[in-house]
């Protein structure tokens, strides 16, 4: 009964800030269509210069070969290895290519050819995967083992970038929102009327929780509608898997917040709190870098991390289809940080000093 | 005599509302000029446009003989400042803020100590305090230094002294009486009229216009009704059942400091009873530890029966709070507002319906119900958090310095609101900082360093300090006053 007043008291609030509403459809739509297309780790057209000193018509085709490539983007030819390693130095090019003279001949003899490749890898995974693929194509041999891509067959990076953005999106709206909330009513005084008042922790928390909740919900259909409009992308497991995942996921980061907000007295302190935590969260989640190549001690870190769990669960769901036992262990985890969480938050909210 | 200050024809509006309507006056040289009039009269308006900080629609003004349009700069280097709000950095020390105000008008403390001696030697002693840690009285002494810094000949002091108690307002408008015979200008605003009575002239602004300007006497008398209002008058029921606040050896301590050193005390059912006390007596903190928002160190408190320690929630339920600071949701209207506290006290959705109509057109704000409250005067912000408070019928209710800030007819409508209130059988327990106030109540205690220096109804105290009115009773008590503001001159004093 009183939480159906306070209740309607946030959204009214929600309602008369002229800028938050906005911002929460403004926010996901953004990240939808604009960060699949430029948060990429696909490599693609590398700027390459090429010395051929053998000028032979082996050495033009290679060069035809490496023109017509998507992953290179020829640049320059200059006459010597000394020009070349200036272009790179001045990062006119990202790599050399450097054709010997009698590089037909050899060809003609049977004998492999020594051509001398160099990169510029002060960004190293863009340096060792240009110079592999330059070297398949000196190489064209055919590979031994067959390859099948599951679940991403066309190895599009925008398939696996999509769920994790929602994700991001999600650990934003409902962990900062609640936060600065509770906050901002701290600076305003007006929490001191709500504490002489017969309201009680649970209500309190509760009724600032619960419309984040359903803020959390409608962005979450918002982004899965884009997806399927802009990408064609829907999720190939049970979407009410989905949203009972988002549920729990929601009341993790808002119970974050809330316990955050509790401990701060003014924003500023709330805001940085919080981004600190997220930006751990969002590193070590698995969004932009495998938790398998972490060091053992990382991986161990990522396991106190529930951005990974719901990083995971999203994929498997989205992509791999899985059920929800498969999502079994994930989802427990989740559940224990939502409860732990929330009894901290109510814990920490002193109505009494 | 020069003239300093011109003001001719000045208007100014925001959107609808009109600030300012053809104001014009002109501020002699070495002059105490005052300005008064209700909240949202226009007061700080127009010290905006005098400080160069807000440009007039229409009209001209002159500071220093230099326009506030052409030639803000030279007005900017010559002019003192103190906002209504303090303007001081809460989180450097008292010696680095005024280091910094110093730096900002490309002086150093050193080149115009002269000036400042006198008052900043009382806040000396807490130079590595944080100016957020100052009392009131305190804060507002450092801000005076800040303004004083670069030796302006023009200073502009907008309400200095709302929220500070009697003692220190006084040793405040000592202070500025030094300053005009140094020569300097001063002009202030103030809702107190026993301040306006220290000025040379005063003006009355109503409503954005100048109803008039001349010697304090005159003006009082002639807008006696907004004013200096008469008093009220009540007929005491005070009934000598059982008392509905029991207090016994209350000590509240932070750290080493003893906010509330053994207090007891008793409110009757009905009374209106009057909690008075300097800056930093410790008020506050007890009547905090009544409602349940802070826990006593030691001794017991009973309210209505409920031990505070162990019972709060209960409390809670059966009581009305308003606190010093305006705490209402600004981003609601008047009518969310009732709505919103209402359902929180459980009352039922009917019964809100009823009593929010009955609410409204009492305290007169039917036509304001869908108004956002951010927008209303402060004034009628009170009586908004006052009808609040006492929505869900409480039995008891507590008011913190509930008339902070506004004219004294307002705070006169305000206190017959409380007298209705009293009339239902409403317990009232208030603080205050107007002594007018004082007067109102049935029954007063004096709060000095922590503990209850007297407790007697005002006439009883009246007799017993042989003053004249309550002024007179709180200069007296607070004078004794170890800590707090007047203790920090006294502790002076004694240095030198």
């Amino acid at each position: 009964m009183m939480l159906r007043y306070l209740i309607e008291k946030e959204f009214k609030q929600l309602k008369r800030n002229r800028f938050l509403p906005r911002l929460i459809l403004l926010f996901p739509c953004v990240m939808m269509l604009v960060m699949p297309w430029a948060a990429t780790l696909e490599i693609e057209d590398l700027r390459i210069a090429v010395i051929d000193h053998d000028q032979s018509p082996s050495s033009q085709r290679l060069v035809h070969r490496i023109e017509a490539s998507r992953y290179f983007q020829l640049t320059a030819l200059p006459a010597s290895y000394a020009q070349g390693l200036n272009a790179i130095e001045k990062d006119q090019v990202d790599m050399l290519l450097e054709i010997p003279r009698g590089f037909e001949k050899d060809q003609a003899r049977g004998v492999s050819p020594s051509t001398l490749i160099a990169v510029n890898t002060v960004n190293g995974t863009k340096g060792v995967l240009g110079s592999t693929y330059l070297q398949q194509i000196l190489n064209p041999q055919p590979s031994p083992a067959s390859v099948r891509y599951q679940f991403n067959p066309y190895l599009n990076y925008k398939v696996f970038m999509v769920p994790a953005l929602m994700t991001m999106i999600l650990v934003l709206l409902c962990g900062f929102l609640p936060a600065l909330n509770v906050v901002s009513e701290k600076e305003a005084g007006t929490i001191e009327q709500i504490n002489v008042s017969p309201v009680s922790r649970f209500t309190f928390t509760l009724a600032k929780l619960l419309p984040y909740w359903a803020i959390g919900f409608v962005v979450l259909n918002l982004c899965m509608l884009l997806a399927w409009l802009v990408y064609g992308l829907t999720p190939e497991g049970n979407i009410l898997t989905i949203y009972l995942t988002t549920l729990i996921f929601a009341l993790v980061m808002s119970g974050l917040g809330l316990v955050i907000s509790n401990y701060s007295s003014t924003l500023q302190q709330a805001m940085f709190v919080m981004w600190f935590c997220m930006l751990i969260f969002i590193l070590m989640s698995g969004l932009f870098t495998p938790i398998s190549s972490m060091p053992e001690w990382a991986q161990y870190i990522t396991y106190l991390n529930p951005l990974r769990y719901f990083m995971e669960i999203m994929r498997m769901v989205y992509l791999k289809g899985s059920h929800i036992g498969d999502i079994g262990f994930q989802l427990s985890m989740l559940s224990t940080f939502a409860v732990l969480l929330y009894v901290w938050a109510i814990r920490s909210y002193r109505k009494q000093q | 005599m020069e003239t300093l200050i011109e003001v001719s024809h000045v208007s100014k509006s925001y959107g609808k509302v009109q600030a300012l309507r053809d104001v014009s006056f002109q501020v002699k040289q070495g002059e105490l000029f005052g300005l008064i009039g209700p909240d949202g009269s226009g007061k700080s308006t127009l010290f905006r446009i005098l400080t160069t900080l807000l440009k007039p629609d229409q009209g001209t003004a002159h500071v220093l003989h230099a326009d506030v349009l052409a030639d803000f700069r030279t007005i900017r280097r010559s002019v003192g400042y103190m906002p209504g709000r303090f303007s001081l950095y809460q989180d450097l020390t008292v010696e680095e803020n005024l280091r910094f105000f110093a730096t900002v008008f490309h002086t150093t403390v050193e080149e115009n100590y002269e000036r400042i001696r006198p008052i900043y030697g009382q806040i000396a002693p807490f130079k590595d305090r944080r100016a957020g840690a100052l009392s009131g009285g305190m804060k507002q002494k450092l801000a005076l230094c800040c303004a004083l810094v670069h030796a302006p000949q023009i200073l502009l002091l907008d309400e200095p002294t709302t929220g500070v108690d009697p003692v220190s307002r006084r040793e405040f408008w000592e202070m500025l009486a030094r300053l005009r015979q140094e020569g300097i200008t001063l002009v202030v605003s103030t809702p107190f009229m026993d301040e306006a009575r220290r000025c040379d002239r005063v003006a009355f602004l109503y409503e954005g216009e100048i109803k008039g300007i001349d010697r304090p006497e005159t003006i009082l008398t002639r807008f006696s009704d907004i004013l200096c209002p008469p008093g009220l008058e009540r007929k005491t029921a005070v009934e000598n059942a059982a008392p509905l606040i029991q207090v016994d050896n209350l000590v509240k301590r932070f750290g080493t400091f003893t906010a509330v050193d053994h207090i007891s005390f008793s409110v009757q059912r009905g009374e209106i009873f009057g909690f008075l006390g300097a800056n930093g007596a410790g008020k506050t903190t007890a009547m905090r530890i009544l409602c349940g928002l802070s826990l006593p160190s030691e001794g017991k408190a009973e309210v209505m029966g409920f031990d505070v320690r162990t019972q709060s929630e209960e409390i809670k339920r059966r009581i009305g709070y308003m606190s010093q600071k305006f705490s209402l949701y600004e981003d609601l209207t008047v009518r969310e507002n009732l709505r919103l506290f209402g359902g929180i006290y459980g009352v039922n959705a009917k019964e809100i319906t009823t009593r929010t109509e009955e609410t409204l057109r009492r305290i007169g704000l039917y036509e304001e119900q869908h108004t956002l409250v951010r927008s209303l005067p402060l004034g009628w912000k009170q009586r908004l958090a006052f009808s609040v408070a006492i929505f869900h019928r409480p039995e008891l209710v507590f008011l913190d310095e509930p008339t902070g800030g506004v004219d004294p007819a307002t705070r006169r409508q305000f206190w017959e609101l409380i007298y209705q209130a009293a009339d239902q059988g409403i317990t009232i327990f208030v603080t205050t900082h107007y002594m007018d106030e004082a007067e109102y109540c049935d029954r007063i205690s004096m709060m000095v360093d922590g503990h209850i220096r007297a407790l007697d109804t005002p006439d009883g105290l009246k007799a017993r300090f042989q003053a004249r009115d309550m002024d007179e009773v709180f200069q007296k008590l607070a004078r004794e006053a170890q800590r707090g503001d007047a203790a920090f001159t006294h502790a002076q004093t004694e240095r030198l």
